[in-house]
């Protein structure tokens, strides 16, 4: 087994930890520290950027937290959230934690059995919804769920002829908190003394890309402890601003808005609605940003679609500049000196392209850009570093709290995810599993004493079930999922990811997904981004109305033969992508074809798409397939669809 | 998760009549539009208006708003007590009728924002003048009115996302939301809707019901609407009162379920059942 272990940081911690510490007795220290004087966080609302101060953040989660608990919330009970990221949610989530009860989250897009699950499995007492269509899942549930107790909604729209005696509102619960502090004033402050930092903080369920949902046991210390270590390698400014816009059921959402935000004290910013983040960052300019692999992909596409509709000139200029930039990045990710003619070329280029375009995405002020929950292309990550952006990749699970592993900023190579944080150990097993210990890595799961054995040693080394290595400079390599893991024909190992991601760099790819395992060649099924390609087809006078017509159409077909025949070259003879096809629809969540944070669960696609799947290995070249779809109200629909087998032919 | 019907409908107190239509007459050349119609419009109600295609429902819309070369030949109209039969659609509108359209009539080269704005144009009170210079009182005017934009209208119709983009570019099912919108700016009390559901989608054809309900029970609206639509699910689940044209002719009136069963309803559409009688739900 190799060990591996942090590389020192030179300065103090931001926080020290004593087994007294706890979430809400920090976040009550700032609160006091900052008061009026400090914006806490903003939320855009009616076109405008509503500040609330830590004063307003404090009053907030102690009328709320009061109120739960005169509606009789104990220590320890578990409360279910559901909605969209706003500032409400954050002040009820501290409000729970204040009480010493134990929140956990779901997806605001979750059906209704994922709903029922989670709430019945965690027992949970209450259930906190945004608005109609989350009180909705909370109404159908509440006979499968006993220990559920009270419905709490926030936004009264469409809640007219709602008045079930389970309901309440936000503003009733805060009024009862004002009742009960005006009857035992300091009962608020008691309450946050009372707490330890190993008491349980939150439990995530895991959106699992094999079985039920798993709910991981975090204590204060654990989260504390994160936004310590991830602060002690990259130290955020109190003044500095953050966007949320990722799910708050995902630990890397509650890693910086609660772990990092409480201990930094750093603004947090709430999109006016998620489908407008990317606007939103723009108008905020934060210094610090997290995001998945698909928003930075995204952003990619959406500068190669605009470079595509630029004007000759700009487009000359954007290649310049797009070549120095890739240059001087190779540079930096070699660790050789960049002469001062380079240095002179990069700042001109800066001036004149580079500057302009992370303006427009909105991340021209970033100290820090992280990408994480799945690896982001070489490609993507080598064009970013091209702008000049720091980006980072970062490796972890809801296991340990969010991150184990980062680039620090003077190291960082594309294909690796950097050094562990401090006070975290890294070791490869025998069998090339990455395993990981620190304050961070969880209690356990959720009443899944099996599951918690199989993931935890007694010694706290915690199991990712993730294939990895080591690389010369010291450097972790997260090669994939072991389970992912291709075995080719050659006998050599691969990782499908990295293949999907390749050919992700094309704008015109929403999403792939490479089988290859044990199989006689690998073959790939492809989603055309629809935007992009309708685009390009319309330029082309291309008639289509939908997307399984536009996927199917002859010239889009020869669009991705040439796409994936440009992939090829650069790939090893075993890993060449035989056959493909596009793929009638996208992937989605609701199908069960991602988790809800958008990995793909490939053993339910290869058993769904079980035909497709044959149909790439036969000598079929047309693949008819009989399935269902599923609407977001959860209704189903069956549908026949055809899809044309693209062969793909060596270049010579 | 399949909506109940009796979930959509609520019980809800319909007042006096606030519109009402008699025997108006309507012909171009030799072609009768309308024959004869009258009815009455309460308030709070939405009143359905259906019938096969040419039965004169828009025809009806237009004479109600008053839309050049629709004035009834006879008969009269009645808004709140006041005869409007020979009133200009401005006038109407400043009364308090507004509406929507069949195809959609925005501006697409102006923002969301701006079509919108459009809409509360009428309850502007400061002249051209101030405008033009922007000082004091129309600043703060177009402020007053911007936050109620957004506070009532983006709200009710989810379009805030939108604000500043072109309106022209955008989706088709997007723009019918934007026409509601426009329609709701003005702050009307009785709201013509023409078929707000044709060419969306299911779901966009559920939150456009949601919204039109929103307009007729939220109390800060409560508008009383007059609904002109094909999509049979939506009518029957949202309306009090369901009219049924047939060549300009008036051929039953009643409550939604009563008029569906109506012998003279079913021949009616009888041959066009096919196409007319459909339903998403």
């Amino acid at each position: 087994m190799a060990a591996h272990k942090t590389k020192e940081s030179n300065f103090e911690p931001p926080i020290r930890i004593n087994p007294d510490t706890t979430l809400p007795k920090v976040w009550l220290e700032k609160c006091r520290h900052y008061g009026v004087k400090k914006i806490a966080m903003r939320e855009k609302e009616f076109g405008i950027w509503q500040p609330y101060t830590w004063q307003d953040y404090y009053n907030n989660v102690k009328s709320f937290s009061l109120g739960l608990k005169a509606l009789g919330l104990q220590k320890g009970d578990v409360v279910a959230f559901i909605g969209d990221n706003r500032p409400h949610a954050l002040w009820a989530e501290m409000a729970v934690l204040c009480a010493g009860a134990i929140p956990t989250w779901l997806f605001q897009d979750s059906l209704l059995d994922e709903v029922e699950y989670i709430v019945r499995h965690s027992g949970a007492r209450f259930y906190i919804g945004e608005g109609q269509e989350e009180i909705d899942k909370g109404l159908w549930i509440r006979d499968k769920c006993p220990n559920l107790e009270k419905v709490i909604w926030e936004d009264p729209k469409g809640m007219r002829y709602y008045h079930d005696p389970i309901l309440i509102s936000y503003r009733a619960v805060q009024e009862m908190g004002r009742g009960l502090d005006e009857k035992t004033p300091g009962l608020f402050e008691k309450m946050i003394a009372e707490g330890k930092a190993d008491d349980t903080c939150l439990i995530f369920y895991t959106s699992g890309t094999t079985a039920l949902p798993k709910g991981a046991v975090l204590t204060h210390r654990n989260m504390l402890s994160m936004g310590k270590n991830l602060l002690w390698v990259d130290p955020i400014p109190e003044d500095a601003e953050f966007l949320s816009f990722l799910p708050m059921a995902w630990i890397g959402e509650q890693m910086m808005s609660v772990s990092e935000g409480i201990i930094a004290g750093f603004s947090i910013n709430f999109p006016e609605k998620p489908e407008v983040f990317l606007e939103n960052i723009r108008e905020i300019g934060p210094q610090v940003m997290f995001s998945a692999p698909r928003n930075y992909e995204a952003m990619v596409r959406s500068c190669m679609v605009k470079y595509a509709d630029a004007s000759g000139l700009k487009r000359k200029a954007w290649d310049m500049c797009m070549k120095i930039g890739y240059k001087v990045a190779d540079m930096k990710f070699e660790k050789k000196p960049i002469p001062w003619y380079w240095k002179v070329a990069w700042w001109i280029s800066y001036w004149i392209s580079h500057r302009q375009v992370l303006d427009t995405l909105g991340l021209r002020k970033l100290k820090y850009a992280y990408t994480g929950g799945a690896p982001l292309g070489d490609e993507q990550f080598r064009f970013f570093h091209a702008l000049g952006l720091n980006l980072k990749q970062i490796y972890g699970q809801t296991e340990i709290s969010g991150i184990s592993v980062i680039h620090r900023n003077d190291d960082i190579k594309f294909d690796t995810v950097g050094f562990p944080i401090p006070e975290t150990e890294i070791r490869i097993s025998d069998s090339n599993e990455i395993l990981s210990h620190s304050p961070c890595v969880f209690k356990g799961y959720y009443k899944m004493d099996e599951e918690t054995k199989k993931t935890l040693l007694p010694d706290d080394w915690l199991y990712s079930a993730d294939t990895g290595f080591v690389d010369e400079d010291g450097h972790l390599i997260c090669f994939d999922r072991s389970k992912d893991v291709m075995t080719l024909s050659d006998g050599s190992l691969s990782a499908p990811q990295i293949l999907e991601n390749r050919l992700k760099f094309s704008p015109y790819v929403q999403d792939a997904w490479v089988i290859g395992d044990k199989r006689p060649y690998v073959v790939a099924i492809v989603c055309i981004d629809y935007g992009t390609v309708g685009r390009w087809a319309d330029d082309r006078g291309i008639p289509y109305t939908s997307y399984p017509e536009l996927s199917q159409e002859p010239k889009v077909n020869e669009l991705m033969l040439e796409l994936v025949q440009k992939v090829n070259t650069r790939l090893p003879k075993a890993q060449r992508i035989k056959k493909f096809v596009n793929f009638y629809k996208t992937f989605e969540a609701d199908d069960d074809e991602l988790t809800r944070t958008r990995k793909l669960r490939r053993g339910f696609m290869e058993e769904r798409y079980k035909t497709v799947v044959d149909g790439l290995y036969s000598d079929n070249d047309f693949i008819n397939l009989d399935t269902t779809i599923t609407y977001e109200d959860g209704r189903v629909v069956r549908l026949k669809y055809g899809m044309k087998v693209n062969f793909v032919t060596e270049e010579s | 998760m399949e909506w109940k019907r009796e979930e959509l409908r609520v019980e809800k107190e319909i007042g006096k009549p606030v519109l009402i239509v008699e025997n108006v007459l309507k012909a171009f050349g030799g072609l009768q539009a309308l024959n004869d119609i009258s009815f009455e419009v309460r308030e709070g109600e939405i009143l359905s208006i259906i019938g096969p295609n040419g039965a004169g429902k828009s025809v009806m819309l237009n004479c109600i708003n008053g839309l050049p070369g629709y004035r009834p030949d006879s008969g009269k109209i009645t808004f709140e007590n006041q005869d409007i039969t020979h009133w200009p659609p401005h006038k109407r509108a400043y009364a308090g009728i507004s509406r929507t359209f069949q195809k959609i009539e925005l501006f697409g080269g102006m923002t969301v924002l701006d079509n919108v704005k459009l809409g509360r144009h009428m309850k502007m009170n400061t002249g051209w003048l101030d405008g033009g210079f922007y000082w004091g009182r129309a600043a703060k005017e177009e402020t007053k009115h911007r936050r109620w934009i957004e506070e009532k209208v983006f709200e009710t119709c989810e379009i805030e996302i939108y604000r500043n983009r072109t309106t022209g570019m955008l989706p088709y099912g997007v723009q019918k939301r934007i026409e509601l919108a426009r329609a709701l700016a003005m702050g009307p009390r009785l709201l013509l809707l023409d078929e707000p559901m044709a060419g969306l989608n299911l779901e966009e054809v559920e939150d456009m019901t949601r919204f039109i309900l929103d307009a007729n029970e939220e109390k800060e609206w409560s508008c009383t609407i007059i609904l002109v639509e094909h999509d049979m699910g939506v009518v029957m689940d949202i309306s009090d009162r369901v009219i049924v044209f047939d060549w300009g002719v008036k051929i039953a009136e009643g409550p939604p379920e009563k008029v569906q069963h109506a012998p003279q309803v079913i021949r009616a559409y009888l041959g066009e059942l096919e196409e007319t009688y459909i339903s998403r739900g």
